[in-house]
């Protein structure tokens, strides 16, 4: 007997039981109930969006993480892919591994369910490649651009850029190459937004024609996505932004974009931003005066700002100073992950070839001299030799380094056989090897000290939130909030991507990598991600 | 440990420890607000809880009366609708007016921990159906009109308010 209905309960009720069910399709449909259950939706929607924007606000976030082994079929690890929202799902295309791969490959992750799907599409596939703009125009996606590791044979050939147009019709779950007339350059790393029937594209790193090496271009292209047609945008003399990949490009309203940092190349990063308008003919370029510069985060090129509201959130470094002692997830687990990267033939295989140089130096006394340490038992850490010349490149390649755990503290070496009292070569020798040792302890002694600690400090990303309410004001200013309530995100991870969903903020992929030792020499045994990553506001009550 | 006496709607009273009737804030804040401690023949009238469901939520908070006080900032907790104990799901197991009459009783009384268990096991009885069939669960009539209800369909709930 059912004498109670769900119906008697109050309005306040159902919208808290309402707040519990995924806030994608499970929610639509329950709009779709009654009128009553109509309104109690809208009124939790807008409950969760101001929450979430709240959240942001007062950088009090929840920060909640799947790990891949929690579902299965598992998307590849994989960063400078690209990720957009669509209803229901998140779609995920391309981007790379260290090892020569890049993927052309699509994921749809159903938010609802937060399980990954394999679309095995129809149609004429796009190449793989990463850095590619990913944007969602009616029912289709429409992918430009982007680049590929060159193949491995003939060696010495550089990456290769693309201008290759598709769409993936998701209905019908095909690609479709498009051809196009006055197309672009091959382009990646550029910034992409849909306006209209208009996909706007600005900048990215552009190989011409006529060029033997990539540019960092600040031209503004457009695709009309109903006649395929691309325009060159024209715009008006007076300051720009510089050439520049990486940014991120929001739309402010129909008529203005922002973009936000972007890279100059390997050791020059833009923390600027930019109003582009888009009213008239030639479309005109605003500088945004930046303050709060003290609570900027370092580096804004390979980690992707998302728009809620009037702020835009980028995931940086937190401060030490900020950083609070707590980890959201313990460390070891990324370890367990990282045992499964040198699974794939080939990539052991460039893993090995990376390390040759390392053979070639007898770095350190290499050849047999300083063997049979000793390990101390109080010295925790496994301390790499700075000596390789690689420096950049021997953080995590520690196979073939040399370890050294903790130096004996005086010379009470096994060199018995080499020291003969009349042989004055070997005292020679000896000599230079004390001084080499000598040489050590100080670096072992650097170590203890902390100097060469840098590499060793696990980081944490973290929310920073740029307030750019103000950016169409007559002297447009943007200004960094002061951070507040800190808390720690996943260990610092990179060129991952960051899009909202509903009333939740997504993060997946990436590599975990210290930006500012991101170059060419990508390192082999970097942590590549396939975690999800859910940003929400904390959980409310009535 | 005092005990104090509870009375449903329907005149029945129950003795109960007190730090058990006190997982309830409502007559935590009546207990204190009303100097009740020290009387200890003082009965509580609970008018709008009937004594099956008062029986059935003493049951629950003399089962949960150990648990630790949920963290202020309970940072790692995901509010999930998957994470029911066993236990509560049994207790659980109950007819929907029951589990309605337990909602609004964990409501009146303010018990947190309960109002959560219960209202996550009706969103999942929602969570997967069609609007019809939600609607054939619970009893629900659909006062759409058919022109309205392919309206709603089409209607984004989430279109930014900015």
């Amino acid at each position: 007997m059912v004498n109670f209905l769900i119906e008697s309960l109050p309005d306040e009720v159902l919208e808290f039981i309402l707040s519990l069910i995924p806030p994608y399709r499970d929610l639509h449909d329950c709009m779709l109930v009654s009128k009553r259950w109509r309104r109690c939706v809208l009124n939790v929607v807008k409950m969760k969006q101001r929450n979430l924007y709240k959240a942001i606000n007062d950088f009090d976030v929840r920060w909640e993480r799947i790990t891949p082994a929690d579902m299965a079929p598992t998307i590849t690890k994989r960063y400078s892919h690209t990720a957009v929202v669509h209803e229901n799902s998140m779609f995920v295309f391309g981007g790379c591994t260290c090892a020569m791969t890049t993927f052309n490959d699509l994921w749809r992750l159903d938010l609802s369910k937060r399980q990954w799907i394999r679309p095995l599409a129809m149609g004429t596939y796009p190449s793989p490649k990463a850095c590619s703009s990913l944007i969602k125009y009616k029912d289709s996606l429409v992918l430009f651009g982007g680049w590929a590791y060159p193949p491995s044979y003939p060696l010495y050939q550089s990456w290769h850029l693309f201008n290759e147009l598709h769409v993936y019709d998701i209905i019908a779950n095909r690609w479709t190459c498009i051809s196009t007339v006055n197309t672009p350059p091959p382009v990646a790393g550029h910034s992409v937004s849909l306006l209209g029937e208009w996909m706007i594209i600005f900048g990215g790193l552009q190989k011409p024609s006529t060029a033997v090496h990539c540019e960092k271009s600040n031209d503004i292209w457009k695709l009309n996505l109903e006649t395929w047609t691309w325009l060159k945008q024209e715009v008006e003399s007076g300051p720009k932004p510089n050439g520049r990949f990486g940014q991120t490009q929001v739309v402010l309203d129909n008529e203005n974009l922002l973009i936000l940092g972007g890279s100059g190349g390997p050791t020059f990063h833009y923390c600027d931003a930019w109003v582009l308008n888009m009213s008239g003919e030639l479309w005109k370029w605003k500088k945004v005066e930046i303050i709060g510069k003290s609570n900027e985060p370092t580096n804004i090129w390979s980690n992707p700002g998302c728009k809620i509201g009037d702020k835009i959130v980028v995931l940086n470094r937190i401060r030490q100073s900020e950083s609070s002692s707590i980890a959201y997830y313990p460390k070891t687990t990324w370890c367990v992950n990282n045992r499964n990267v040198p699974d794939d033939g080939r990539l052991a295989r460039i893993d090995l070839a990376a390390r040759q140089p390392d053979k070639d130096d007898n770095v350190n006394g290499k050849r047999g001299t300083l063997r049979n340490y000793k390990r101390e038992a109080d010295d925790e850490d496994e301390v790499l030799l700075p000596g390789n010349s690689n420096s950049s490149n021997n953080q995590f390649s520690n196979r073939e380094n040399i370890k050294i755990h903790g130096l004996p503290t005086s010379s009470g070496m096994n060199m018995a056989a080499f020291n003969g009292p009349d042989n004055r070569r070997a005292q020679v020798a000896e000599l230079m090897r004390e001084r080499r040792l000598a040489s050590l302890l100080k670096v072992k002694e650097n170590l203890t000290k902390g100097a060469y600690k840098r590499e060793k400090k696990t980081h944490y990303l973290g929310v920073y939130v740029l307030d750019i309410s103000q950016v169409l004001s007559e002297n447009p200013v943007a200004a960094w909030l002061p951070p507040k309530n800190l808390q720690n995100g996943p260990e610092e991870t990179i060129l991952y991507t960051l899009v909202e969903g509903k009333s939740e903020l997504i993060m997946f992929g990436g590599i975990q990598k210290d930006a500012n030792s991101l170059g060419f020499s990508m390192n082999l045994s970097s942590q590549i991600s396939n975690s999800l990553h859910f940003i929400t506001a904390p959980s409310y009550v009535i | 440990m005092p005990n104090i006496k509870l009375q449903s709607s329907d005149g029945e009273t129950f003795e109960v420890d007190v730090e058990i009737a006190k997982c309830s804030v409502t007559i935590k804040t009546m207990l204190e607000d009303l100097g009740m401690d020290d009387e200890e023949e003082e009965v509580v009238p609970l008018p709008n809880v009937n004594s099956a469901i008062l029986r059935k939520v003493i049951q629950w908070a003399t089962y949960h009366k150990d648990d630790p006080p949920p963290p202020e900032d309970d940072e790692n907790k995901e509010k999930r609708t998957d994470d029911i104990s066993s236990w509560d799901a049994d207790f659980l197991k109950v007819d929907q007016g029951t589990l309605f009459e337990l909602i609004l009783a964990a409501n009146y009384l303010d018990i947190k921990g309960l109002l959560d268990v219960t209202c996550k096991t009706v969103a999942n009885m929602i969570k997967g159906k069609a609007p019809e069939e939600i609607r054939k669960t619970f009893n629900i009539k659909n006062d759409f009109t058919a022109s309205e209800e392919e309206q709603v369909r089409k209607e984004n709930e989430w279109c930014e308010e900015k």
